[in-house]
């Protein structure tokens, strides 16, 4: 199990090296340096800019350098969309806008998506069944961008329940419709899979053994159904929470919060290495502890899978 | 649903693929789903060339914003130009957009995981760790990274094409400036191909037509192509089938970051966002062209499902 | 564990029904109508304002873009301020009064003794001295310094000419400067260094030396090489008409002073006789000074603020951030939350602090317009930064009394490039010019601007001779004219442009009834810009807003080496026309002479102007003291909420 864990971890390490390098090499391959701006910048100030920032050296030598800044903990100040703040200190006030718009919107996915795929397994070939699924296919089809201005414009304009753009971390209420857009997508898959996976538990073996005793319906589904049945919902879970942070580059920019994923549009926009570096490296990690709490949780409900993995 | 099967009986190749049809006819979802693309494909790719429809890039600026009429079916846009007509003309870049970025991943995710499963040792350690890795990348921002690109190198890429084939700048330009969409997309989302492919060739691997073919002393290459990947084929059409409408949401979505198909080229994608933004002064913009996009992309999951419940027997009980 | 599972259980069953409570209640909770953000802020005295993007900073010397430049307007404020209803009415800012001599190229400042820093420290007059030294230092590499150049040698200084500083500037030289000008100062740069700058100097051979030595340029040499040069005369080549002593005597010099600061020897035309008066000498007569003085590149930034967290040619100190940021401002910043919202308030020791009318104002960066709209006409905003066209006729249907469509000095216009074959050709341009059908683009999409007939939107007494209009059969009788009946032998050319708008696809559909066969091409705007600097493009959607009320903010671009021309097109008799403007003092002889100027544009036809900018925003009607304005630069003093 330890070695395990030291091997996820190494990994982890590894996909975040492929990252930030594949990231850096990218960006200087890019048609476009961060110096240039609307109006022309002289020949001297470029010039000059390059020097501060390291751009007269050699890529190789660039790399290097960014490599031995970034393991010691150094993301460096943003090139031009802010320039000269940290990096650090940028995404130390975007984060949490982000994190935190993430998390209502898995809560709203999982509060919407688990309970309907459970719904739809116990009634499955029915109406309900049909027009959950039916809901659900429409949520995966329906892009994000669509979803947002239709319900910033009814539920936040025409009925003036929420706010429509802007973030109060005070005022739970403007937190709602991005949260809402974000979390629709990711309900819709979620319910699918639960509906899938009870189905498949229910279909087992020992469920007929328990229903042939004449055990109360919910009791089964509550005893045995669901801790099977959720795992491939869960298994998703992990992508899903890495999908849902990186997608809220759209949310953010229809409903105006300040996030991590219009910065990043803006400093790709712009070139601005470190800017784009900073976002990424986050993400990598983000995705890399989701998959790694994912996996544990995943042992954690399916013995077999622990005894598999210790084996 | 939730796990993709990899049990394709081997022996029974031929009455597979028979009983599947039968089962899959039986789907009143999926037939409906793969009639309506039928007719979706016959009407992007046959109609536009009807002379009777309008130019997609005809203007008339007095004629804005038109309501839907004889002459223009569904109304006009905010050029003046015909919705019909650029809808039809969008959903024939978007369809082909879906399908070569999904032949893409399918061609990268199958070579992967074939050699993966097949040659094991080493190679698949080596081929599944990368996987984990590039697993591990937050996808939205690589692609756009890598959109971002391969965007400002197309037009060199267009002229070196030029250069090189002697073609008409203005034929192959369409298709050149999708090409950055086809990279990005197609070179990221081979992974849970390859992953599924791997472990059908696994299987597939240790059975006795396959030991009997080595036995026979075919070449390595031979085995593979002819008689491993044909039978691993279940699993991959089912997943391509669900590719192809995550990969044009994906090329919606990118258009709408203003980083997608770049005009004069319109899609779906960008005539959803046009319509988004114009929602309130003229709501069909964005109502016509989400129609067409929903029901293909409905189509495409209900066909891929089906496909699925009919390949796979087993799960297909409930 | 399984116990836990089954009490997991009994409430899992009812999920739908227990998600669905907060649900319901959130929505409750929230279903009540509230009070609007606006009607709170109104309360407050505050004003919440659109403000499109969030600023790259807040160091006004080293931010170019409008957004940074209505906060920075509200936290600082320049010898003179802007009037609320006139834009070409000069309100005493920090100088009460100024006056000039009689060519003038000489003017004087007198400062208000009661001005001070937002932090109560007195602001002098040389405050603004450390301020245009900070703005011109080579080190500092400010963008905009360039609109400091009218100062006496400021743009030597600016560009680092140390050479012509040390030694041309200094009339006990040996050799004159017209001589030693000849001298390899600015380095050569058709010749390949290779990388040699980036191994070690001592290790190059000699030829290899040599060749760095002469692309650099005596300017730009390090100690190590001027040394060199010192040493082995022959590592550098030297004009015949230097002699040998001065040829030491320059390179000795610029070694003496290798990392000095040359402000002092640059002799800048800035000097404050008392704490009280800053007097500004000139290269040439700039009869539109105060007007120009009241853009933010000549605001006074805090020295003592500035020097607290770092050198003067610090790019990146704390200086300007919340908390330090110290201004001179009627506002001071109060909170900067990133991407959220940027709050000033009241200054209490702001001259005029009596009569400012807003306890505070707030700046919300809203990039997409859309969800701009949206939120003002939820009760979100004040005013918007701006308005999409495609919003104009539904809300003037259901809101007009938000509607607000002002005159804006700005140009949308097509550049050639005309280094391209056919676009080299004046009647080629010309044609494709009057193929565009100005009024009717204004009319459906863009609308509120008005259709351009010269580059120059129409500014204070400047006119030029209307010069644009649409002619199809002319259009057509000059593309044969010029070779190419019905557009027979022109290549295919691409139209860039940085986002999709519904004129460029306009454009195509007009050029392709002459015959000619136009592509659009998208680029990012980093490539976008790019590839106009590098002359990699056929034609490009452009738009110019100008900086001051003068017409040369609108000419001056499009002579030979100006950044911002990227036509490749370029006239020795404009840029005559332009110097000759620049010597007279006299403004309605001065701008008779520009149209003269502007006539030769619009006849060669680099570019094809198409519409003049119109500001098209939301704006709310309790918002009293906001007057239309052609440059839009509020005085965010004079402002009041009256609900």
């Amino acid at each position: 199990m330890l070695r395990d864990i030291s091997n996820r971890l190494l990994q982890g390490l590894l996909v975040l090296f492929v990252l930030g390098t594949l990231t850096f090499f990218l960006v200087h391959a890019l048609p476009y340096g961060p110096f240039q701006d609307e109006k022309a910048v002289p020949p001297h100030v470029m010039e000059r800019l390059e020097k501060l920032h390291g751009y007269d050296k050699p890529l190789l030598t660039q790399y290097g350098l960014r490599l031995k800044n970034i393991v010691q903990g150094n993301l460096g100040v943003s090139i031009k969309v802010m320039e000269g703040r940290q990096v650090g200190e940028i995404l130390g006030q975007a984060f949490p806008v982000s994190l935190t718009l993430g998390l209502i919107a898995m809560s709203i996915a999982i509060a919407i998506g688990i309970p309907a795929g459970i719904f739809a397994a116990i009634r499955k070939n029915t109406t309900v069944d049909y027009a959950i699924m039916a809901v659900a296919l429409l949520g995966i089809c329906l892009p994000a961008f669509v979803i947002g201005p239709l319900l910033a414009e009814f539920l936040g304009g025409r009925l003036g329940w929420f706010p429509v753009s802007g973030w109060n971390p005070r005022d739970p209420s403007s937190l709602f419709l991005p949260a809402l857009t974000l979390g629709l997508v990711s309900a819709a898959y979620l319910s699918r899979l639960t509906r899938a996976g009870m189905l498949e538990i229910l279909n087992q073996d020992f469920i007929r053994t328990a229903r042939a005793k004449g055990q109360k319906g919910s009791i089964i589904i509550m005893r045995h159904a669901l801790r099977g049945g959720l795992i491939p919902s869960i298994a998703y879970l992990g992508p899903a929470f890495a999908a849902t942070i990186s997608g809220s580059v759209v949310v953010e920019s229809i409903f105006q919060v300040p996030g991590i994923g219009r910065l990043f549009i803006k400093a790709i926009e712009t070139g601005d290495e470190t800017l784009i570096m900073g976002p990424v490296l986050l993400y990598g990690s983000l995705i890399v502890i989701a998959n790694f709490l994912v996996d544990l949780l995943q042992i954690w409900l399916n013995p077999r899978l622990r005894t598999a993995k210790a084996s | 649903m939730g796990k993709p099967s990899i049990n394709p009986d081997a022996e029974a190749g031929h009455s597979l693929w028979s009983d599947a049809w039968t089962r899959l006819r039986r789907n009143r979802a999926a037939m409906c789903g793969l009639a309506f693309l039928g007719f979706i494909i016959l009407l992007c790719f046959i109609v536009p060339f009807f002379p009777a429809l309008p130019d997609p890039a005809a203007q008339s600026l007095p004629n804005k914003n038109s309501g839907p009429s004889l002459s223009h079916w569904m109304g006009t846009d905010h050029l003046g130009r015909d919705l019909f007509s650029r809808i039809l003309h969008g959903g024939r870049i978007s369809i082909l957009v879906g399908l070569i970025t999904t032949t893409v991943s399918l061609t990268i995710g199958v070579a992967v995981g074939a050699m993966a499963g097949y040659l094991g040792g080493k190679v698949d350690a080596f081929l599944m760790r990368t996987v984990d890795v590039l697993y591990s990348l937050p996808f939205l921002i690589i692609v756009i990274l890598f959109s971002a690109l391969a965007k400002g190198y197309t037009n060199d890429f267009t002229d070196w094409l030029v250069d090189l084939t002697g073609l008409n700048r203005d034929a192959i330009a369409p298709f050149t400036s999708l090409i950055p969409l086809f990279v990005a997309i197609g070179a990221l989302s081979w992974l849970n191909i390859s992953r599924i492919v791997r472990a059908s060739v696994q299987d597939l691997a240790g059975r006795e037509f396959v030991e009997a073919a080595k036995s026979l002393g075919l070449s390595q290459q031979r085995i593979l192509l002819r008689h491993i990947i044909p039978n691993a084929i279940g699993p991959i059409v089912v997943y391509a089938t669900l590719t192809i409408p995550s990969v044009m949401l994906f090329e919606a979505t990118l258009s709408f970051l203003g980083m997608g198909v770049q005009p004069p080229y319109s899609s779906w994608g960008i005539l959803i966002k046009d319509g988004a933004d114009r929602m309130l002064s003229n709501p069909l913009l964005l109502i016509f062209p989400s129609i067409f996009f929903i029901l293909t992309l409905l189509s495409l999951n209900f066909l891929g499902d089906g496909l699925r419940d009919a390949l796979d027997p087993k799960s297909a009980k409930d | 564990m399984a116990e836990r599972a089954a009490g997991l259980g009994s409430r899992a069953l009812n999920l739908p029904r227990l998600t669905l409570f907060p649900l319901l209640a959130l929505t409750a909770l929230c279903g009540c109508k509230r009070e609007s953000a606006v009607e709170h802020a109104n309360r407050e005295g505050i004003m919440l304002v659109g403000n499109s993007a969030e600023p790259r900073a807040l160091d006004l010397q080293l931010v170019t873009g409008v957004p940074e430049n209505k906060i920075i307007s509200a936290l600082f404020e320049g010898l003179i301020a802007n009037h609320p209803s006139d834009d070409e009415a000069l309100e005493p800012g920090v100088a009460t009064r100024w006056e000039h001599n009689e060519d003038m190229t000489e003017w004087i400042f007198h400062l208000r003794p009661d001005a001070k820093w937002s932090d109560g420290v007195p602001l002098t007059a040389e405050d603004f001295i450390f301020s245009y030294h900070r703005m011109l230092s080579p080190g500092l590499a400010a963008a905009y310094a360039p609109m400091l150049h009218s100062i006496r040698n400021a743009e030597a200084y600016n560009r680092d000419q140390r050479g012509y500083i040390l030694c041309g500037l200094d009339e006990d030289f040996p050799v004159a400067w017209k001589t030693l000008q000849h001298a390899n100062f600015s380095g050569d740069p058709s010749i390949d260094a290779g990388d040699f700058a980036n191994r070690d100097f001592n290790q190059l051979s000699a030829d290899e030396k040599k060749r760095l030595l002469a692309s650099r340029g005596l300017d730009r040499l390090n100690a190590v090489q001027l040394q060199a040069i010192l040493d082995e005369p022959a590592l550098f080549d030297w004009p015949d008409d230097i002699p040998g002593d001065a040829r030491s005597l320059v390179v000795q010099r610029l070694l003496d002073h290798i990392d000095a600061d040359l402000f002092e020897f640059a002799n800048i035309g800035l000097r404050a006789p008392d704490r009280h008066t800053l007097v500004v000498t000139l290269r040439e007569p700039v009869p539109y000074l105060p007007s120009m003085v009241r853009h933010s590149t000549w605001y006074p930034v805090p020295r003592h603020v500035i020097l607290k967290f770092g050198k003067m040619t610090d790019r990146f100190t704390e200086w300007s951030m919340n908390g330090n940021l110290v201004g001179n401002g009627p506002f001071m910043l109060k909170e900067w939350r990133y991407n959220h919202y940027i709050e000033v308030r009241r200054n209490p020791h702001y001259w005029d602090a009596a009569n400012v009318g807003l306890n505070g104002i707030r700046f919300y960066p809203i990039e997409n317009p859309y969800t701009e709209a949206r939120s003002f006409l939820a009760g979100q905003l004040h005013s918007t930064y701006n308005l999409p066209a495609e919003l104009l006729s539904k809300v003037r249907a259901s809101h007009p009394q938000y509607l607000r469509t002002e005159p804006y000095v700005g140009t949308v216009f097509l550049r050639f490039n005309t280094t391209r074959k056919g676009l080299d050709d004046p009647r080629v341009r010309r044609a494709l010019s009057l193929a565009i059908h100005r009024a009717e683009l204004c009319q459906y999409i863009y609308e509120g601007f008005t259709p351009a007939t010269t580059m120059t939107p129409k500014l204070g007494d400047y006119r030029a001779p209307d010069a644009l209009d649409h002619d199809l059969a002319k259009a057509r009788q000059l593309l044969a004219e010029a070779g190419f009946p019905d557009g027979k032998g022109l290549p295919s050319y691409a139209i860039l442009t940085s986002r999709p708008h519904p004129a460029v696809d306009a454009l195509q559909q007009t050029f392709r009834k002459l015959g000619i066969r136009v592509t659009i091409e998208q680029k990012d705007w980093g490539s976008y810009i790019a590839a106009q600097q590098s002359l990699n493009f056929d034609m490009a959607m452009a738009g110019w807003i100008g900086d001051y009320l003068d017409p040369t903010t609108f000419l001056d671009m499009w002579t030979r080496d100006n950044g911002n021309n990227n036509t490749g097109w370029y006239s020795v008799k404009y840029e005559a026309l332009l110097r000759q403007a620049a010597q007279q003092a006299d403004p309605s002889s001065r701008n008779a002479i520009l149209a003269q100027a502007e006539g030769i544009l619009m006849d060669e036809l680099p570019i094809a102007p198409i519409a003049w900018f119109s500001r098209l925003y939301l704006h709310r009607p309790e918002v009293r003291g906001w007057h239309p304005l052609v440059l839009d630069n509020h005085p965010w003093k004079t402002i009041t909420l009256q609900p």
